[in-house]
């Protein structure tokens, strides 16, 4: 009898359609629209300094964009970015949850505490490490030069180092967001299979392996798959502490893309340059979720 | 008894006729609302400390908006180009503001100027500043704050040493290698790829005898500008402080107010900072030269000529109360009282220049800065609406001489080719 | 050797609370700070602290209603991304196989798009309905924005609920939204609580869609605070100020959010 009136509740899925698809329709045909004007700029020259200059160019846009080195570079950095940043962050994000993970006074408050660098307005804080990074008034090379560095790192002003203290700052400022939805996960899950396991004299090491971090794995790749798609977008750091430089070391292309628009002013090659990289990104997103969760079903 | 009375009256009839005028004049717009698009600036602060006066005197309802200056052109530009008459009158930067001219999204004042000259008087007015602001034989909006360069150094330094104040680039590389000393530089400058590199390195490619474009193409495969760009790379190179390639103003200024650099060539406003006690290690140990330039013909001065101004939008419905506005804010009262209000060293009123407050906090490098400013280049920045364009594409070249990543040459042709591309629209 | 254990989990709390904190201990050091000694190295730790900073951001009629648009546009959007988002996140996570990945995909694919795709569309199509610059428009676009990653985010926590609650109660006699919110929401509960802070944060300190969509009426903090980069130099006395006031109601919103992050309801709940 109970067998017979969970199969009909079970079938009865169309109530619960109707709790997303409305939203869904909705985002639908809004990424429809946005699609079909980022097609409109690709297409045409756009200027907002040439009021009656607009133009259809076909696909004149792309072309130049393919043939356009600094795109090129910008791709590349924008790569080497994302995946630094978003790989050291999961790691210690992940890491520094589940070392948290216990009782111990002051707790809320360090939890707390640690949020700071995600509320910190991303311009302040940009503006904040710039000055750390000063080589010659900033807290970075003075802590250096008192354990034996004097004349420090030229953070910012080598090519080769600024992308590095880059990378750094956005370590320092996304971390956080990865603790706080690890974090939320540890506390929801079920403590049954952790007592288990402890009463049958697992070491802490191995609950952790074994037991805690396979229940964490949706939360973990929801994270990772978040800061992927966010850090490609990264703008105000950039900005304000290199500008893309120097020598176009730390350009991206959102900056690139941003650059053109609101420098030059060129809305259609903007539109292109935005709309390429959507397309990298939603391929490497498709490519990483296939790989996350094809292991995922063997579990 | 009489007769007297009746000369007296008679005498102060135009008086007061004139008085009875201008308190018609000043209402006469009594109602209508303006709204501004405002950079943030001590200006603008000043602006909105004395709104009330204003309404009061004009009954005309001004809103401020104020947002950053990086962020500024292109919220007019949207606001422009979707014909909204969201902004009866936008702040700006000239170099932009000869975009909006071109694109036909601002008016000339000419006109209002003779029909409204309440509040405007153009003696008071810096003139290099006020002739700035020209497109087509036209004059737009009237100017805020503007800016020249100089070349700022230390005086006891340069005693010590026995040295003269460099007046050609070479002098100065040989002065710099000279002063480098310890951890201090021989020079410092901007080196941010953008628009702060490009803004001293300027000073260069006209002090070597360049210029940015010409008949219609842009100039920087020129000898000139080869020279101009190996010559900022090598100084900076031999006698740069370290980090030298991404210093914007900010580090540019700090380090040299800290004692840290012998010399610097930079924005009129540092002597500000300089000066400031409350701010400065160096208070009274600097000397304000001109910017050095080469022993062969300019086709320009290479100190710069930066000016902000407030121009009036075309198609706005309320012309003549954006007028009343503009006028009033860059008066010489207001100007003087904004010294007080909110101290900024780049008014564009003579008579502010001369108040007490301004003699007190930037009397000592005031006859530099009107010098600079008299022999500023009114092109130092390409003043077409290319202009960030052109200003982006060749800070990359300048950042990429300085890092070494590319020769000045190769960077030079790469950015003039872009440079070339804009250009031809 | 306890000792020894908890002594060194401690240390290594210290050290985590100073690598993530040092900059706002600058940020706020230096807004007591004048100019003078806010950066001089090396830095100065004793100092004579002065008020004139807060003094003036706190006079700035500007600033004040800055932080009130904040309040408004960012909790409202987030609330309402908050609830949309868990109803689809309900729906998506008890309605489907789990394993048909393609609408989580899509959803999460609408992250990606860099805000300036769709700003300038927004801005002409919010200008020629004339809703610049209002309430309604910031927080429609925020929500808009919001949902998508409140979505991705609560499906997790959703699906961390075990199947058989939501059977219970449905054989009960509940209905669906029943079981939605009184049984399955209680649970989620640190979920839904991280999934609002970070929505909350994430549009507090929004910049460029504030930018180009807010005007005097409607100007929020970020942009307000960028002002103070002037072409002619930073007011750090302000700068630093504002960037502490800033914080302060995000500060508290975290730490009385901690209650609901603390462990949830445990499966011996399920009959």
């Amino acid at each position: 009898m109970q067998a017979d009136a969970l199969a009909t509740r079970r079938r009865r899925q169309p109530g619960v359609r109707l709790f997303y698809q409305p939203t869904l329709w909705v985002l639908g045909v809004i990424s429809v629209l946005v699609t079909g004007y980022t097609v409109f700029l690709v297409l045409h020259r756009i200027s907002l300094l040439q009021p009656e200059g607009d133009r259809f160019v076909g696909l004149g846009n792309i072309i130049t964009l393919l043939g356009d080195g600094r795109a090129w570079n910008a791709t590349l950095n924008t790569f080497i970015y994302v995946v630094s940043a978003s790989t050291i962050e999961i790691a210690a994000g992940t890491g520094i949850a589940l070392y948290l993970n216990r009782d111990f006074s002051g707790r809320r408050i360090v939890r707390t505490l640690l949020l700071i660098p995600l509320i910190m307005t991303p311009v302040v804080s940009g503006l904040i490490w710039r000055i750390f990074y000063d080589p010659n008034s900033g807290i970075a090379n003075y802590l250096l030069s008192l354990v034996g560095f004097p004349d420090g790192l030229d953070w910012l002003g080598d090519p080769h180092m600024a992308m590095a203290s880059l990378v750094l700052v956005d370590v320092w400022q996304w971390t956080p967001f990865v603790i706080v939805i690890v974090m939320a996960a540890l506390e929801s899950m079920a403590r049954e299979p952790l007592e288990a396991a402890m009463i049958d004299g697992a070491s802490r090491w191995q609950a952790t392996r074994y037991v805690i971090l396979p229940m964490v794995r949706d939360a973990i790749l929801v994270a990772a798959t978040l800061r992927l798609i966010d850090s490609v977008k990264v703008f105000d750091i950039i900005y304000v502490m290199t500008r893309g430089g120097p020598a176009l070391a730390t350009e991206t292309l959102n900056m690139y893309s941003y650059l053109t628009a609101f420098n030059s002013f060129s809305l259609g090659y903007a539109g292109t340059i935005a709309l390429v990289l959507t397309v990298l990104v939603n391929v490497g997103l498709v490519i990483v979720y296939r790989l996350a969760t094809g292991r995922m079903r063997e579990v | 008894m009489k007769r007297r009375t009746f000369v007296a009256g008679s005498l102060a009839l135009p008086f007061v006729a004139a008085g009875v005028a201008r308190a018609q004049s000043t209402q006469a717009f009594k109602g209508q609302h303006i709204t501004a698009l405002l950079e943030g600036h001590p200006t603008s602060n000043s602006m909105r400390d004395m709104l009330p006066e204003f309404q009061r005197e004009t009954g005309i309802d001004v809103t401020l908006e104020i947002v950053p200056y990086n962020d500024l052109t292109p919220k007019a530009l949207l606001a422009y180009s979707s014909k909204s008459n969201r902004y009866d009158i936008v702040m700006d930067d000239w170099v932009h503001g000869v975009g909006y001219a071109a694109a036909n999204y601002i008016q000339p004042i000419s006109a209002l100027a003779e029909k409204l000259p309440l509040y405007f008087d153009k003696s008071d007015l810096v003139p290099r500043f006020f002739d700035t602001l020209e497109y087509k034989g036209e004059r737009f909006g009237l100017p805020v704050y503007g800016e020249s360069t100089f070349l700022m150094y230390r005086k006891d330094l340069f005693a010590q040493k026995g040295l003269k104040v460099p007046t050609t680039f070479d002098e100065l590389a040989e002065a710099a290698a000279k002063l480098k000393e310890g951890r201090i530089a021989g020079i410092t400058l901007r080196g941010e790829q953008g628009i702060q590199n490009v803004y001293v390195w300027a000073a260069f490619l006209w002090g070597f005898g360049g210029e940015w474009i010409s008949g219609g193409k842009c100039q920087l495969t020129s000898p000139e500008a080869e020279q101009a760009l190996t010559a900022y790379a090598d100084i900076l190179r031999r006698s740069g402080p370290p980090g030298v390639a991404n210093f914007g103003w900010q580090e540019n200024r700090l380090l040299f107010q800290q004692g840290r650099a012998a010399m610097t060539i930079d924005a009129t406003v540092n002597g500000a900072f300089n000066e400031d006690p409350s701010q400065s290690s160096v208070v009274g140990k600097v000397g304000y030269a001109t910017v050095p330039k080469q022993n062969v013909p300019l086709k320009g001065s290479s100190s710069s000529l930066a000016v902000h101004g407030l121009y009036i939008s075309k198609t706005t419905p309320s012309p003549e109360a954006a007028w009343l506005f503009v006028s009033w804010a860059t008066a010489k009262q207001q100007q003087i009282k904004s010294v007080t209000l909110n101290p900024n060293c780049g008014v564009s009123s003579l008579a502010a220049m001369d108040s007490k407050e301004y003699m007190d906090r930037y009397g000592s490098f005031k006859e530099a800065t009107l010098k600079a400013i008299q022999a500023g280049n009114q092109n130092y920045l390409p003043n077409i609406p290319q202009a960030n364009a052109i200003i982006n594409n060749t800070g990359i070249a300048i950042s990429q001489a300085l890092a070494g990543t590319s020769s000045a040459k190769d960077a030079l042709a790469a950015a003039n080719a872009k440079n070339d591309q804009a250009l031809a629209g | 050797m306890r000792l020894l254990r908890a002594t060194l989990f401690r240390l290594g709390v210290v050290l985590l609370l100073v690598f993530f904190l040092l900059p706002f201990v600058w940020l706020v050091l230096t807004s007591f700070k004048t100019y003078l000694d806010a950066f001089a190295i090396p830095p100065v730790l004793i100092f004579k602290p002065v008020l004139v900073n807060y003094v003036k951001i706190l006079a700035n009629a500007d600033f004040v209603a800055a932080f009130v648009n904040s309040a408004v546009v960012s909790l409202a959007s987030s609330a309402i991304a908050v609830l949309v988002g868990a109803l689809a996140a309900y729906g998506l996570a008890f309605g489907r196989r789990r394993g048909a990945f393609d609408i989580e995909l899509f959803v999460l694919s609408l992250r990606i798009a860099p805000p300036i795709l769709f700003i300038i569309p927004t801005y002409y199509l919010a200008n020629r309905f004339g809703v610049l610059d209002t309430y309604g428009l910031l927080i429609g676009v925020y929500t808009l924005v919001n949902v998508p990653f409140g979505i991705s985010l609560l499906i997790t926590y959703f699906r961390d609920v075990p199947p058989d609650m939501r059977e219970a109660a449905l054989v009960d006699g509940c209905n669906e939204w029943q079981t939605f919110w009184r049984i399955v929401m209680p649970v989620v509960r640190g979920g839904l609580t991280a999934t609002m802070i970070l929505s909350v944060l994430f549009t507090w300190n929004e910049f460029l869609i504030a930018l180009v969509l807010t005007g005097k009426a409607t100007q929020t903090l970020p942009v307000a605070i960028t002002a103070f980069l002037t072409f002619q130099g930073t007011e750090w006395g302000q700068l630093t100020a504002a960037g502490t006031l800033i914080m302060l109601p995000m500060l508290a919103v975290g730490l009385l959010a901690q209650r609901n992050l603390v462990r949830g309801m445990t499966i011996g709940s399920v009959k």
